[in-house]
């Protein structure tokens, strides 16, 4: 029996609140601590309460969204994967941020940082496999169908993986200069094209659903993956101008899947209400 | 005439349903006739045909004429629920829960499985998608009834299709579309 919620103060324009403001912070903080453009991956300023935010609301969401599949069903696993996933974000952030706020300098190593960069690996991960495990129980029904734009798609995307490892390592990355960091920060471009290959299936999947909350949610999917993407290809673009705006909006993208999923949860509490009031409107 | 395929109304694979069969006409046809459908020309000649038939045939005009005024009422239901969607979330499930109830409240006289499973498409698309409407159905018609879709087992497909829709939508609306599907009484 389906009860009627309380109003939710979460709404998609908040959501993209967060995200604008996010991305107008790292944009300051990017103008304020350096001299000369930078390319992507000054991940030690990529945090802040914003990303924690996101995080937390991803991590939350998806927990209820995943409680509304059954027990061992492929939805609920992959939703579990992505509230782990928006947990391990809330660790990296949150410790990337408490320790400057207590004034460590940004470049020096720590066990936290350490561990804060190890977690942001994690939670990318997870979040890659979720939206992969995503997809299989629409495939059953036929939906997210690769046609052959998708297939030229994934292909150019699998080709310019060289090339992001080629920027990656001409990228003057990490003040962190452990092996291990430096190896985890190398694996990046596996993770941002898998991202954006991941987007690619779920448009595909959103646009054969035709509508409604929950294919709004798989095309917020697909401008994560190209925010990504874009955020690591920026240098390659003969417009200067473009890369400050395009890096923080990769830096930011965090609230992009905050948005997806808070579109999914929609759905389920757009289907609880509607039942309830249904069910209601039946019995009086 | 033969049974219709409802390929086009559920996306899928051909199948025969089952039949207001006034005159020999099959709901699916009677659907067709009435929706104005003639892309394919196959289906066009039967329109002709039909049309024929109505202006000679009293208790057939009749038939047609319920069912104009059912469409009629689907597609206001579905304008209403458009609409709703630039609402505020609360009036927006007032609203559908409101089109369910109108739609439930149909006279059931005459309303097949086909006439049915329009009205899911109808109300639900804007929830769900067209598209997730569609390729559920024809999961649960594949399901429930492989040998045509009518009211013995109506419980059935609904039960299969809320099952369908609860795979990749959850259990809550999974819930909502069992509820919608059991509220529409349908005819043999």
């Amino acid at each position: 029996m389906n009860e009627r919620s309380r109003p939710s103060p979460l709404t998609p324009a908040l959501l993209w609140a967060g995200f604008l403001l996010t991305a107008a912070w790292t944009l300051a903080v990017r103008m304020t601590l350096f001299t000369g453009p930078r390319p992507f991956f000054v991940r030690p300023f990529a945090f802040g309460a914003g990303l924690v935010a996101a995080n937390a609301v991803i991590l939350w969401l998806s927990l209820r969204v995943g409680q509304d599949f059954p027990a061992g069903s492929a939805l609920r696993r992959a939703w579990r994967l992505m509230a782990w996933a928006g947990a391990l974000g809330v660790v990296r952030y949150g410790a990337i941020w408490s320790s400057i706020l207590r004034g460590q300098a940004a470049g020096q190593p720590s066990p936290m940082m350490v561990g804060a960069q190890m977690a942001g690996l994690v939670s990318v991960i997870l979040l890659l496999a979720a939206l992969v495990m995503m997809r299989s129980p629409f495939a059953r029904l036929g939906l997210g169908r690769l046609r052959w734009p998708d297939w030229i798609a994934i292909g150019a995307l699998i080709a310019m993986v060289p090339v992001l490892f080629l920027l990656r390592a001409n990228a003057p990355v990490t003040p962190y200069r452990l092996p291990l960091l430096l190896a985890v920060q190398r694996f990046d471009p596996v993770l941002i094209a898998g991202c954006a290959i991941a987007g690619i299936l779920l448009l595909r999947v959103s646009r054969d659903l035709e509508g409604g909350s929950l294919a709004v949610s798989f095309r917020y999917v697909m401008l994560f993956g190209v925010a990504r993407l874009l955020a690591l290809v920026v240098v390659l673009f003969p417009i200067g101008p473009m890369t400050a705006p395009l890096t923080a909006a990769g830096l930011a993208s965090d609230w992009l899947i905050a948005i997806a999923v808070f579109y999914r949860w929609r759905l389920m509490r757009e289907a609880g209400e509607m039942a309830w009031e249904y069910e209601t409107g039946s019995s009086s | 005439m033969a049974g219709f395929s409802v390929e086009e109304e559920t996306g899928g694979a051909v199948r025969e349903v089952c039949m207001i069969d006034c005159h020999g006409i099959t709901e699916q046809q009677w659907m067709e006739f009435s929706e104005g459908s003639s892309g394919v020309s196959e289906i066009a000649a039967w329109n002709a045909e039909i049309a024929a038939h109505v202006e000679e045939c009293a208790e057939c005009s009749k038939i047609y004429r319920e069912l104009n005024e059912w469409n009629a009422q689907l597609t206001e239901e579905g304008r209403l629920l458009r609409a709703a969607l630039e609402l505020p979330e609360a009036a927006w499930d007032r609203m559908l829960a409101e089109s369910l109830a109108r739609v439930s409240a149909m006279p059931a006289r005459g309303r097949g499985a086909g006439e049915a499973i329009a009205s899911l498409r109808a109300l639900l698309s804007p929830v769900f998608g067209a598209g997730t409407v569609r390729a559920t159905v024809e999961a649960a018609l594949q399901g429930a009834a492989p040998d045509g879709i009518c009211g013995a087992n109506w419980r059935a497909f609904a039960a299969k299709w809320s099952e369908a829709i609860q795979s990749i939508c959850g259990l809550a609306a999974g819930h909502l579309a069992e509820r919608v599907a059991l509220s529409l009484a349908i005819t043999n």
